[in-house]
């Protein structure tokens, strides 16, 4: 209570709890930020591009790249590859086309990135193996959560390297196909997917052992013990209006950057404003800027959901 | 059998076996003297005028030039060759007794001290084998409770832990902060002892103010290294705490009232001289003050509030001399911390808070089994819990809705330990025990009760339980070579939980070289184990703090320590210089990004990583426990780093509170009987933060084709920025006065008396400035601001009774 009333005055009276003081931030370069979403399964590759500022900066405001200026290579061990870079329809957001089986489960890729504003960027990264994922299976109110209210349960086996760590995301997204009524005139079937994990648990023998967010849960193979390990993962179920849904769940090999990455990242969010967390960065593998490369395998599961 | 189960027992014979060896060699080792006809004194050292057992109280024949110093009970045994002997009794604070003894038979002798009426009456005379250069044992300082009642606190409350800070190689976390990081280590490597029994949860109020009640203490012991073998189970430090038995002659009590608390104890024989008691209770009255102005705005809103929001301590205290052979003792403390409301609404009613604190108990069997062997047998009970509960209940229409939530976690030991103390000759003190300790984790379950019209959920949410079960052996032997004296011994401990057993074997050795009757040479190595883990947020000492045990994942922390230093006594100064070098290895840390604020789940262990700290320094003491001006200086000089593999990219960085340089100065002045000036300074290093450097966006992609942008900043390396330095400055004047009753103490005094902003933390702020010509906010580059939780004078005065 004492603490609180302190901390509360300590806002309201600023001026006589503060003091400003002088810290000599070290100079430093503005840097480039790489973020891929690569998966062996895709043939487009996306990246997030951007660059930093010294936190001593006014606030301006961060700009796109000048591709004309930005040199863009991806290598790997026998092929060398420089696809010209395309702006999406989001500022920061690029995409490039892929060549077929550029990356190979094992093989070393390299990407470089360079600005003549910036240091060049670089990044190396191993192709993971797509994950041995099966036996997909999906129960309606399977389980109850702290209010009550029912959880679907979607659940599959994963056929793991017991002898080295492993690192899995998991999503999955509910395809809706919708007719509108006659009344309002045939308008034909409207497609679209939806984020099926509002709230996500990842559950090992009863015990909640993981919660995702932003519809993923990310995990660790040391969560589990043996080669084979079955995954339960519940979530709100959607209302099936005609009672029939598909759900394509995504299974991924992540490296550990990407692992680490992510952790951090969510930490950093559901943390922001909290004073009493450890300071941390967020997990970079890029030589030169920051953020992340990593080659990501997916395989996808289509699921019936039947009510 | 298992191969758990085979790994365990194997461990344990080995650990049984070594520990066997070196009882042998102990028992081999004291049959020198056996031969001459020696005969031995025994019996306790307590004080007159209330009964209590004076610990390291000095007994010293100054005849035949050899001495002891009485255990933890206020026992102790000296033999001597059969010849008449000058036997010297003295005490700090109390005259000196000498008596003449013929030694031709074992002799029981109890001897009970008076108070030295004029403190500069104390002669310190050569004859006190407690001198600090005397003591084998370094790294050790002991605080008189009456000195540590006269240091000026924060609003008056007199604070053990507080006093404690201001020692060489203490350090405090932040301003008010109970929390102690000894040599470097965190405040859960600390053993804290009440009366032998752990003490899980040692603050009150997020760590503004210690569990412990001056009143109803009777010694304070720190130890920083150079462990000796009796003491286990953490890295850093031990820190026992005897509570008073309460006085065999007479009825007394003291108490007094201040500004947040008012503190009650009443001691006195039950059966005069063999059996007596003592209670002390300490409560804080904010919310009774509070309770009739909240209610009367609650009601001119239509609204029922029944606030509650104290803390308590309560101390109770029973011994009986069974005879002069067998005592008995029972300590019991409870203490907590109560934040609930009530509010009552026509149709709705909420009630929510917190309470937290602990139960510790000890029952305790003192048996002097001969004139040289000594015995105690200890059943310890501690019980620490957090609870965090909310109720809801609401009507619409004809339907009521009831939401209950229950957030439960804790700590409970249970555990026996047996102690024997032999000495069989004034060079020899053997000391011999084991102990075992079951452990019973409650890492964090809520339960849910849901009742509605058409749902009835009553649910249990977490992990269960968990248990495990610590066990120790030592065996300890102080031997006295002339002028050369030494300490060793050996830990040996093993804990097992649910799937995992660990042991260890910790060597422990202290040596002393006596130069001169004046000063001495030390040095000490030992190597400690801790199997349990406390997961708590750096910044504060938060009730959510939980224990949790060693795993299979997560390993127990290892330490070992070396020491060097000397000890001088001159003049009634005591002066010592350490300089250690700790290392720890399997240290707990937060994962970057992590917390456990309001986060906690069961996956704690993948919150947390492990690694390695390296800590080293110089100390200096200079202390004054007589005259009329007492006090210390302490300085300490350190280092105090960290290295994780995942954290700061494996690369070295210094711990938060890693303090460069430390000082304080403590000065008591007795004016006369009546006034008594008091003041301390503290001056330190301010502590390692971590500031970004360079800052990014990373934007999300939404599913409907838009964009959200995530803001981060990137800390180039941990904790590499420093706060400014700390310094605070503490005033406190008290008056005495013998009434006709009663003594009475007005005590008056000021906190932080020049104003100092000292910094808790620092944030960025690149808030706009407004411009008061142009009437428009502009932006401006980014400031780091200082905030300090206490900037200015804070003002206290208590009144104090005894009788």
């Amino acid at each position: 209570m004492a603490l609180s009333t302190i901390c509360l005055l300590s806002i309201s009276c600023e001026e006589l709890f503060e003091s400003t003081i002088e810290i000599e931030i070290p100079e430093s370069l503005d840097r480039l930020v790489l973020i891929s979403d690569i998966s062996t399964l895709r043939d487009t590759v996306r990246f997030q591009i951007t660059h930093s500022q010294n936190i001593l900066d006014e606030n301006s405001d961060i700009v796109d790249l000048d591709l004309d200026r930005t040199e863009f290579m991806i290598r790997s061990a026998d092929k060398s590859y420089a696809p010209p870079l395309r702006h999406t329809d989001l500022p920061f957001f690029y995409e490039m086309d892929i060549l077929e089986e550029f990356f190979i489960p094992g093989t070393e890729v390299e990407i470089m990135l360079s600005n003549p504003l910036y240091p060049n960027l670089s990044a190396r990264a191993k192709v993971a193996a797509p994950p041995a994922a099966s036996n997909f299976r999906y129960k309606v109110d399977a389980a109850k959560d702290f209010d009550g209210d029912d959880l679907d349960e979607l659940s599959f086996d994963i056929d793991d390297d017991p002898g080295v760590e492993n690192f899995y995301l998991v999503s999955a997204e509910l395809l809706i196909v919708e007719r509108y009524d006659v009344l309002l005139g045939d308008l034909g079937d409207t497609t679209f997917f939806r984020k099926f994990l509002a709230e996500i648990y990842l559950v090992s023998d009863g015990i909640t052992i993981e919660e995702g967010s932003d519809g993923k849960v990310l995990f660790s193979d040391r969560s589990f013990s043996g080669q084979k390990f079955n995954i339960h993962i519940r979530s709100y179920g959607l209302p099936l209006v005609d009672g029939r849904k598909t759900l394509f769940v995504s299974v991924k090999s992540i490296s550990h950057d990407r692992y680490l990455y992510e952790k951090s990242l969510g930490a950093l969010l559901l943390n922001d404003g909290n004073p009493f967390v450890e300071p941390a960065n967020v997990h970079s593998n890029i030589e030169g800027g920051f953020g992340i490369f990593s080659i990501d395998a997916e395989v996808v599961s289509e699921v019936e959901i039947i009510r | 059998m298992d191969c758990h189960a085979h790994l365990m027992m194997h461990s344990m014979k080995k650990t049984l076996q070594i520990t066997g060896y070196l009882s042998l060699l102990l028992l081999l080792l004291c049959t020198r003297n056996l031969g001459a006809q020696n005969y031995t004194i025994s019996g306790y050292i307590t004080a007159g005028e209330t009964g209590e057992n004076l610990i390291a109280a000095s007994v010293y024949d100054l005849k035949h030039e050899k001495g002891t110093v009485t255990n933890n009970y206020g026992f102790f045994s000296l033999t001597l060759p059969k010849d008449s002997a000058e036997l010297q009794v003295s005490y700090i604070g109390y005259e000196p007794v000498v008596k003449e003894i013929m030694v031709d038979r074992d002799i029981q002798l109890n001897v009970a001290l008076t108070t030295s009426i004029v403190l500069d009456a104390v002669e310190v005379t050569a004859t006190q084998v407690d001198r600090i250069q005397e003591n084998v044992q370094m790294s050790q300082i002991g605080v008189p409770v009456e000195q540590i009642k006269k240091v000026p606190a924060l609003l008056g409350e007199v604070d053990v832990l507080k006093a404690l800070q201001l020692l060489p190689g203490v350090q405090s976390g932040g301003e008010g902060q109970t929390g102690l990081y000894v040599r470097g280590g965190s405040p859960d490597q600390n053993l804290v002892l009440l009366d032998g029994v752990p003490v899980y949860s040692v603050a009150h109020v997020a760590g503004l103010f210690s569990v412990f009640n001056a009143d109803a203490i009777k010694n304070v012991s720190l130890i920083k290294g150079g462990f000796p073998a009796r003491y286990g189970g953490r890295l850093s430090s031990v820190l026992e705490i005897s509570m008073k038995d309460g006085n065999k002659q007479e009825f007394h009590g003291e108490g007094s009232i201040g500004l947040i608390t008012s503190k009650l104890t009443l001691e006195g024989p039950i059966n005069k001289g063999r059996t007596s008691f003592l209670i002390s209770g300490r409560r804080t009255y904010i919310d009774m003050l509070l309770r009739p102005i909240a209610k009367s705005n609650a009601k001119e809103e239509g609204v029922g509030l029944k606030p509650k929001l104290h803390f308590y301590d309560i101390n109770v205290k029973l011994n009986h001399n069974i005879s002069d052979k067998h005592r008995l003792y029972y300590s019991l403390y409870n203490g907590s911390d109560v934040f609930f409301s009530r509010i009552k609404e026509e149709r709705s009613s909420f009630a929510g808070g917190l309470d937290w604190g602990n139960w510790i108990s000890a029952a305790r069997w003192n048996w002097q089994i001969s004139p040289r062997i000594f015995s105690n047998t200890t059943l310890i009970f501690s019980d620490y819990a957090f609870d965090s509960r909310i109720e809801i209940e609401e009507e619409v229409g004809d339907i009521t809705t009831t939401f209950k939530s229950k957030y439960l976690s804790g700590i409970q030991d249970l555990g026996a330990k047996w102690d024997l103390d032999f000495i069989p000759n004034p060079s020899q003190y053997i000391r011999l025990g084991f102990g075992a300790t079951r452990h019973v984790y409650d890492p964090g379950a809520i339960s849910f009760q849901v009742q509605e019209q058409n749902v009835d959920l009553d649910t249990l949410i977490g992990n269960t339980k968990t248990r495990s079960t610590e066990f120790y052996l030592y065996a300890e032997d102080e031997i006295t070579m002339g002028n050369f004296k030494m300490n060793i011994g050996l830990h040996a401990s093993a804990f097992s939980a649910e799937d995992v057993f660990y042991s260890s074997l910790q060597p422990r050795l202290n040596f002393r070289y006596l130069m001169n009757s004046r000063w001495s040479l030390k040095a000490s190595f030992n190597t400690m184990t801790q199997y349990i883990n406390l997961l708590a947020t750096e910044a504060l000492s938060l009730p959510t703090d939980l224990w949790v045990p060693s795993t299979r994942s997560v390993r127990p922390q290892r330490a070992w320590q070396a020491a060097v230093g000397a000890a001088k006594n001159y003049n009634g100064y005591e002066i010592s210089v350490e300089g250690y070098y700790k290392k720890m290895t399997d240290v707990v840390s937060l994962k970057a990004g992590s917390s456990f604020l309001f986060g906690l789940d069961n996956s704690w262990e993948e919150k947390i990583t492990q690694g390695e700290g390296k800590t080293y320094g110089g100390e200096l003491f200079l202390q004054k426990k007589t005259g009329k001006t007492t006090g210390w200086i302490g300085y300490t000089l350190s280092w105090n780093n960290r290295t994780f593999e995942e954290i700061n990219s494996g690369r070295t960085f210094p711990f938060k509170y890693d303090r460069r340089h430390d000082l304080s100065i403590v000065a008591i002045h007795d004016f006369n009987e009546r006034v008594s000036l008091t003041g301390s300074w503290v001056y330190g290093t301010g502590n390692a933060i971590s500031i970004p450097y360079q800052k990014f966006n990373i934007y999300r992609r939404y599913a409907d084709g838009g964009y959200n942008t995530n803001p981060v900043e990137q800390i180039r390396d941990k904790n590499s920025f420093r706060m400014s330095n700390f310094h605070r400055l503490d005033l406190g004047i008290r008056f005495s006065k013998q009434k006709k009753r009663h003594l009475r103490t007005w005590s008056f005094g000021a906190y932080n008396s020049y104003f100092h902003k000292n910094p808790y933390f620092v944030y960025a702020s690149n808030a706009g400035e407004f411009d008061p010509v142009t009437g428009q906010y502009f932006e401006q580059r980014t400031k780091f601001k200082e905030v300090s939780l206490i900037p200015f004078i804070i003002p206290y005065f208590s009144y104090g009774f005894k009788f």
